[in-house]
């Protein structure tokens, strides 16, 4: 046989204990879309900057490699036109001696009908203060030999 | 649920680690430690180095005309392997290069893999093979040695071989001067062979050679070369030599030994026409050798000027008998007059009084016995015996020019001697070089030495000057000035002992104007059918004589009293 419960005695207002108070979580503030955009924004904008820098820099060093390899390859165009004509100009200066040359000369004249005359002689005009002919050894300005 | 295996993932994930982690080991083993090794390793392999050759400077004339000079050339050369056509391609390039079809065909059948068809070919020539894009010709870049003037003092230049270096002559002589240092250029290059942008590119520019200013005059050379070929003709010689210095300067104007070579074909000249003989060969003076007699009896007063001895036209000597070139009757005849007469006997007479001793001192005192220095490869220093050799005949032999050996050079400089006043310059064909920069860097100054004293000069100068006047040297007059010289009429030894009865060297070698020489001439003919010196190379001195008057505008000088002499003139 079981017992009879216990009546419950319904709790005194007054004695009621105050309930413990929980601190309240913060209210988490409900996070707006404008911020949400403003950062996604600065993401890209950082992201745009960020591109346009790295892109500048590798443009710019395509182009200087580009430029570098423009001059080379005018540099190298500039020695084969001094080459070619420092060999034009050797080319020149043989021609020219061969041109010169006195035995060409010589049969060219030969050729047309040029010749050495069969007897030269020399005339001398004498120096101021100087009357002796040539080679007259009785003249009386002649002076005696050693 | 199952569980998972994991003993079995763990394994697998072990394994894979430890593959990486082997990979990730021998990466850093090659990235770290052995990087630098094999960095060398590819930069060798893309690193090529090339010489570059330097270019070899030129050879002018004393006022800068080009003598000799290197041009750019190819070389055609034949990959077998991969001609296509042998025959077709050997009457292509025949018919550009000029080279006969069956020299050509062998090479491009040959089992090789590279063969020359042809060295030192001009641009144009290459230009030419090249455009016919023929399979298996490829062509190497070299240079050209090239002699605008042909024949012009061939002997002097020399000529360069098919690589580049000096063979012979001022080529030879000078080949450091001429060669230059070669320099390289080390390119970093791709697998097709093009230089990598960027890459490195450096280069040591190579040093060309200096340009070499010989004292030839070549309008002077031409001249002395057409009168020697003509003489050499009109006298039948078998050759000839002739030389033309400024005794004052030692410098040679000209120099040429007939028959000559042309250097821009050397390879089919004959050896003999190579040499220059001026300065290699050497002969028995004769005649010629008795200006040193006469100078040493005049320096050492061993006979009086006015003194006449008594000359018979031969005489013995030792077992041997001497005699003059013309029979004569007793004569009497100073020292002047054996000169002009050229007296085998007077000259052995005045010889006795100076003794051998003495005679012996003169002959090495004028530079007989050894080299002059001129600076050429191979000069003789001609054949003289040492005194403690000498036999009895020794001295008469030498008075008068036999029994001892020089070359052409030798006797020219004893004439200069004389010239100038006793006083010995050392001859030259270098008047200096010019750099690379365009530098003139003259050669230093030649050795003189006095021989003689200039009365001794003068009077022996005197006596040359009557030989020409009055003696056996009349051949040589020009009109309007004196001219100094002696003729020379030398017999050519046997190889088997002995001379030869119809052959000599005809010589005249001579200076003028006598009172103030300007300039010296030695020319020699080689075993002319006129034979006497007095005949067949007195009128070539005469030719190259009264161009050196056009040319150097030599006046006349002062007339000159003749020696005491007894004969009377011709």
């Amino acid at each position: 046989m079981s017992q009879p419960a216990r009546a419950l005695r319904a709790p005194e207002p007054s004695a009621r204990p105050e309930p413990a108070v929980t601190p309240r979580p913060r209210p988490v503030p409900a996070r707006p879309r404008a911020v949400a955009l403003q950062r996604r924004r600065r993401h890209v904008g950082f992201l745009i900057l960020f591109s346009v820098i790295v892109g500048s820099a590798v443009l710019g060093l395509a182009a200087l490699y580009a430029l570098l390899a423009q001059s080379s390859f005018r540099v190298d165009d500039l020695q084969q036109r001094i080459e070619a004509l420092s060999r034009e100009n050797l080319e020149l200066t043989r021609w020219q001696a061969s041109l010169s040359a006195p035995g060409r000369i010589a049969a060219w004249a030969r050729s047309h009908g040029m010749r050495l005359p069969d007897d030269i002689r020399f005339l001398h005009v004498p120096a101021a203060g100087s009357a002796a002919p040539a080679g007259d050894a009785d003249h009386p300005h002649a002076r005696s030999a050693p | 649920m199952r569980r998972p295996p994991i003993g079995r993932l763990v394994a697998l994930f072990a394994a894979l680690a430890l593959a990486f982690g082997a990979i990730t080991v021998r990466l850093a083993v090659l990235q770290v430690s052995q990087a630098g090794a094999y960095q060398t390793l590819a930069l060798d392999q893309r690193l090529q180095t090339v010489s570059l050759p330097a270019w070899r400077g030129q050879i002018v004339d004393r006022s800068g005309e080009p003598l000799a000079i290197t041009l750019p050339a190819r070389d055609v050369y034949a990959d077998p392997r991969y001609v296509i056509d042998p025959w077709g391609t050997a009457v292509e390039v025949s018919s550009v290069l000029g080279t006969p079809v069956r020299e050509l065909l062998p090479k491009l059948r040959a089992d090789a893999t590279f063969v020359y068809l042809a060295r030192q070919v001009d641009l144009w020539t290459a230009e030419r093979v090249e455009r016919l894009g023929l399979p298996g010709i490829g062509f190497l870049p070299t240079t050209w040695r090239s002699y605008p003037a042909g024949t012009l003092g061939s002997q002097v230049l020399g000529f360069v071989g098919v690589d580049g270096v000096g063979l012979a002559g001022l080529e030879l002589e000078h080949q450091s001067l001429l060669a230059g240092h070669p320099g390289e250029r080390t390119q970093e290059l791709g697998r097709d062979g093009q230089p990598i942008v960027g890459g490195i590119d450096g280069e040591r520019p190579p040093a060309s050679g200096s340009d070499l200013v010989t004292t030839i005059d070549r309008e002077f050379q031409f001249q002395v070369q057409a009168a020697l070929e003509e003489a050499v003709e009109a006298n039948d010689a078998a050759g000839g030599t002739v030389i033309v210095m400024d005794p004052r300067t030692g410098d040679v104007y000209a120099m040429a030994s007939y028959p000559w070579f042309d250097p821009n074909d050397f390879v089919n000249a004959k050896p003999s026409t190579m040499r220059n003989r001026a300065v290699t060969d050497v002969f028995e003076p004769g005649s010629v050798n008795k200006v040193i007699t006469a100078a040493a009896v005049v320096e050492e007063r061993a006979l009086p000027l006015h003194r006449r001895l008594s000359v018979a036209w031969k005489m013995s000597v030792g077992e041997f008998t001497i005699h003059d070139a013309h029979r004569h009757p007793v004569q009497p005849m100073t020292l002047g007059d054996i000169v002009a007469q050229s007296s085998n006997i007077g000259a052995v007479l005045v010889a006795r009084r100076l003794g051998e001793v003495r005679m012996a001192a003169y002959l090495s005192e004028f530079g007989l016995g050894r080299t002059t220095g001129i600076g050429f490869p191979g000069e003789s220093p001609g054949l003289m015996l040492p005194l403690y050799l000498w036999s009895d005949t020794s001295l008469a032999t030498m008075a008068y020019g036999q029994g001892i050996a020089v070359t052409p050079l030798q006797m020219i400089s004893v004439y200069s001697t004389i010239a100038n006043d006793g006083v010995s310059v050392q001859p030259r064909l270098v008047r200096g070089h010019v750099d690379e920069g365009g530098t003139f860097h003259a050669a230093p100054a030649p050795v003189t030495r006095r021989v003689v004293s200039a009365d001794t000069a003068r009077m022996v100068t005197r006596m040359l000057a009557y030989a020409v006047k009055a003696g056996t040297g009349t051949a040589a007059q020009i009109p309007g000035y004196d001219v100094a010289g002696k003729t020379g009429t030398a017999r050519i030894p046997r190889a088997t002992g002995g001379y030869y009865t119809d052959q000599a060297i005809a010589a005249f070698i001579g200076f003028l104007p006598a009172s103030d020489p300007t300039v010296v001439i030695a020319a020699i003919l080689d075993r002319p059918v006129t034979v006497y010196g007095g005949v067949a190379a007195a009128p070539l001195f005469q030719d190259v004589a009264r161009y050196a008057i056009e040319r150097l505008s030599i006046a006349p000088g002062r007339p000159l009293r003749p020696p005491p002499h007894a004969l009377p003139a011709r």
